[in-house]
């Protein structure tokens, strides 16, 4: 038994080494707090600017998307403040301040989570016990029950008697393997697959056609989630919470 | 919307109202107490020319599980027992039974029947019913036409029409434009099977969409007859003056019309007539049952729209029409520049809320105002604004106020609340970088008040990533998937083998046959080079016996050409497989016993027909 817990701990270890790929904080250090120092300021639009620098660099954080959602909020755009705390939320889902800030900005747009289609409630079952977890935390939990699965296969296969008396083990390790395989394939597409929207503007007017003089389908509400299906020509194709789909301009809407 | 198998009424189908019966049992409480049910007579008609027949009805609502009462003899009258007939209804989850026994009633004179008051004792509970009369009289009675047989419907036969038709009706004659009007339409059934009823239409020009809720269902006695009423109710509103013909309302559903067999000849058999109740138990299940879409039709209703008066007219009316309440409420009170304050809008009442905007705010001058989140609920609009004062001079949140025309009343009314005091200080230029308010997530309408402004922002950056590191879209990842099974897969087969090699002594053996055949080939292949046919053929022949031996699971000690003969034959091996391996034996035995001299050539040769056995043995199925 302790070699097969040897054996998981090198395999994941040797794992965690593979996947991790930290970067050296280098300036973006020094703009991250150089902009809280301009938040604190209340100087938010500079602040917004320097944050803005270390995206440019393709380096992201869950706190550097929720320190931008501040910023937004009270520079007042709240469509673009839901936006960069939904982007947040999928790095840090599980972040309190950020749940409460994300709730609040959608109360003051008059959207709540009761405005969100019925979901299955299979699908809502899978998910629940991986909510705190981001895509990469999925994958691993994933990737670590797997290889628990296969050590034990295979000590189960080289000693029979093993295999007998861990059987509920294997059960158990089988069914976190699979529920977090499908609660990976899950948010894989909800998150990569289907592209996300949020409505950044105020009094968006969704066409039928994407063409300026095309009559207005219905209107979107700033803050507003929607499924972006194509962009096209400085257009995009959104379907709304509801199912229907119209063409909004594309700085409207951008995706999270 | 459809509503399928709303209504299952008389003894259609048996096994379904077997399955009805069981989920009724399941979904209501088994504790149905005596109390909560009704114990009911019915007649399908109050008077019979002598030899027709009428329907008694004893019906116990709020149970199904209830048998058929003794009712004894009743003078003048022969009564025979039909059957049971149970119904269920499920609206908005709500659900309701009952069982209905059924009897034929056949008068054997002329006169005036009293049936009931009946009294019925089952499990310690004591059930006591209304009273009905019969009239029975020589003469047939004249049918009446359609609209007084509806109101008095006492003759033998019943249209069509009087058995199932659907009403709509308006809750006023006049209306102000805007004013919310209730309608009622009611679909009456009697004792005709009807499913997938669906909702009741109508389009009316000048009104509002019309959309009827989850539909009531209950009986009702009309004209000597016991209707299955399913009412259905909403308001509509007129958008403009007018005289309107309001409907006429129509439903949809499918009448179920039983086909049966009669002397080779089908006939349909559309409203269970009398002949129908008298058929027995087991033609019910012989009978054929089929839907016929039909589409029932009500009278019109007139209805007289008058425009709003022009006089007195507020200038903040926006077309709300009703008797309403308005509260306003701001919080927080005490705030800093820049802070939100979320002003609370709510009006409560009856009347048209579709009309109702929201209250205006009297002056915005020092705020920053947000556009206000509306939430509708029944009898009930909430307008929630965000005004962030933008000067500490400002002291109160303006009055609003909130027009609208009371139709009761005919007049105008204006409601001004507020304004609310407000103490706005000037906020800090440096403010220390500290939470404003750490609230954890709101999960409850309590802590979405406490929620004023957004948590501070995050003073350390967190651990920095990659805007591409998605770790499953790297290679090194499925990898990791991979190589374990492949590992898995492989540890299988080796232990498998071993395994076998372990407890099948056959496979084993024949394992060991295949090794043997191969280091005795390369030896012998080095003998030849000695030129010793002897020691060749010693050698020869050890490799024969190994292999044969473990080959037919035969001891290889002491083994002849016999034996192998043997095994071969019975395992019908080529003949000419056979004879060379007699050949090698005989030469085998010349070499080593009779030492006789053999060439490299004949060396060769025997060389190449040992291999040739062995393969031809590897290759057979033994």
């Amino acid at each position: 038994m302790k070699k097969i817990i040897l054996i998981i701990t090198v395999l994941l270890s040797i794992a965690g080494t593979a996947f991790s790929e930290e970067l050296k904080p280098l300036d973006q250090n020094k703009l991250f707090y150089s902009a809280n120092s301009f938040y604190e300021k209340r100087d938010y639009e500079k602040a917004l600017n320097e944050y803005k620098k270390i995206l440019d660099m393709g380096i992201e954080s869950g706190a550097l998307y929720y320190n931008i959602g501040n910023c937004y909020f009270k520079l007042g755009k709240l469509g673009y403040a839901i936006l960069f705390y939904d982007k947040a939320e999928r790095i840090i889902p599980q972040d309190g301040d950020l749940k409460s800030n994300l709730s609040y900005a959608m109360s003051l747009v008059g959207a709540s989570s009761a405005d969100a289609p019925r979901k299955n409630p299979i699908v809502s079952v899978i998910k629940a016990p991986f909510m705190d977890l981001n895509l990469n935390g999925i994958a691993i939990f994933a990737l670590a029950i797997y290889i628990v699965f296969i050590v034990l296969q295979i000590a189960g296969i080289v000693n029979p008697v093993f295999a007998k008396k861990t059987r509920l083990l294997y059960i158990i390790t089988f069914s976190f393997f699979v529920v977090s395989l499908g609660a990976f394939a899950i948010r894989y597409y909800d998150e990569d697959i289907v592209r996300r929207g949020v409505v950044v503007q105020r009094g968006v007017e969704c066409r039928y056609e994407p063409i300026d003089k095309s009559n207005i389908f219905y209107k979107l509400q700033e803050g507003e989630r929607v499924s972006v299906l194509k962009t096209r020509d400085g257009w995009r194709r959104v379907r709304r919470l509801d199912g229907k789909t119209g063409w909004v301009r594309q700085e409207t809407v951008d995706e999270i | 919307m459809i509503y399928p198998n709303l209504r299952k009424i008389g003894s259609m189908n048996k096994i379904k109202n077997l399955i009805v019966v069981f989920l009724a049992l399941f979904s209501i409480s088994g504790s149905a107490l005596a109390a909560d049910v009704k114990f009911q007579v019915q007649l399908d008609r109050e008077r019979l020319v002598l030899g027709e027949s009428a329907q008694l009805g004893l019906s116990f609502q709020g149970t199904q599980s209830m048998p058929a009462p003794d009712i004894g003899n009743i003078d003048g009258l022969e009564v025979r027992y039909v059957g049971p007939s149970t119904m269920m209804t499920v609206i908005n989850g709500q659900v309701s039974s009952s069982v209905t026994h059924m009897y034929t009633v056949q008068p054997l004179r002329v006169g005036k029947f009293q049936i009931g008051p009946f009294t019925f004792k089952y499990k310690n509970d004591l059930y006591s019913s209304n009273m009905v009369t019969l009239d029975v009289t020589e003469e047939r009675v004249f049918t009446p036409p359609r609209q007084q047989a509806r109101a008095e419907p006492a003759a033998q036969k019943v249209n069509l029409e009087d058995r199932m038709f659907v009403t709509l009706n308006l809750d006023k004659p006049t209306a102000y434009v805007n004013e919310l009007i209730p309608v009622t339409v009611k679909l009456y059934v009697n004792q005709m099977n009807v499913s997938d009823i669906q909702l009741p239409a109508f389009t009316q020009e000048g009104f509002s969409k019309v959309e009827f809720k989850e539909p009531k269902q209950y009986r009702e006695r009309m004209g000597g007859l016991t209707y299955d009423v399913l009412e259905f109710r909403t308001n509509l509103y007129a958008t403009r003056p007018g005289d309107y013909r309001v409907g006429p309302a129509r439903i949809k559903c499918n009448v179920v019309v039983r086909r049966k067999a009669a002397g080779g000849a089908m006939r349909d058999d559309m409203f269970g007539n009398d002949q129908a109740l008298r058929d027995s138990f087991f033609d019910d299940f012989l009978a054929r049952y089929e839907k016929v879409p039909t589409e029932l039709k009500s009278d019109d209703v007139h209805l007289i729209v008058s425009p709003l008066p022009g006089e007195n007219r507020p200038k903040n009316f926006s077309g709300a029409v009703g008797d309403y309440q308005f509260i306003y409420e701001a919080s927080p009170l005490k705030v800093k520049t820049g802070d939100p304050v979320t002003v609370r809008m709510r009006i409560n009442g009856t009347g048209n809320f579709n009309t109702v905007l929201s209250p205006t705010i009297e002056t915005m001058t020092g705020f920053k105002a947000y556009e206000p989140e509306v939430r509708t609920q029944e009898n009930s609009k909430e307008f929630v604004q965000v005004l962030i004062p933008e000067t500490e001079k400002i002291t109160q949140v303006p009055t609003a106020s909130f027009s609208y025309f009371d139709p009761i009343a005919k007049e105008y009314k204006t409601i001004t609340q507020g304004p609310i005091a407000l103490q706005v200080e000037k906020a800090k230029e440096e403010l220390p970088s500290k939470v404003v308010e750490a609230v954890a997530a709101p999960s409850s309408e309590d802590a979405k008040e406490l929620v004023t402004d957004i948590i501070y922002l995050k003073e350390a950056p967190g651990r920095w990533r990659s805007t591409e590191d998605h770790i499953y879209r790297k290679s090194i990842f499925w990898l990791f998937f991979l190589v374990p099974l492949i590992a898995l897969v492989i540890i299988y087969i080796v232990v498998g083998r071993i395994n076998k090699i372990k407890y099948d002594t056959v496979y084993a053996a024949r394992l060991i046959a295949f090794k043997v055949s191969r280091s005795g080939m390369r030896a012998l292949k080095h003998k030849t080079k000695l030129n010793d046919s002897k020691i060749f053929y010693e050698e020869l022949f050890k490799t024969m016996q190994e292999y044969l031996g473990n080959r037919l699971y035969l001891p290889p000690a002491g083994l002849t050409f016999d034996m192998v003969n043997q095994k071969l034959l019975a395992k019908d091996v080529d003949a000419a497989v056979i004879t060379k391996i007699r050949n090698l034996f005989t030469v085998c035995d010349e070499a080593r016993f009779a030492f006789l001299n053999f060439g490299v050539e004949k060396m060769q040769d025997d060389y190449r027909e040992l291999v040739d056995v062995i393969n031809y043995l590897e290759r057979k199925k033994l």
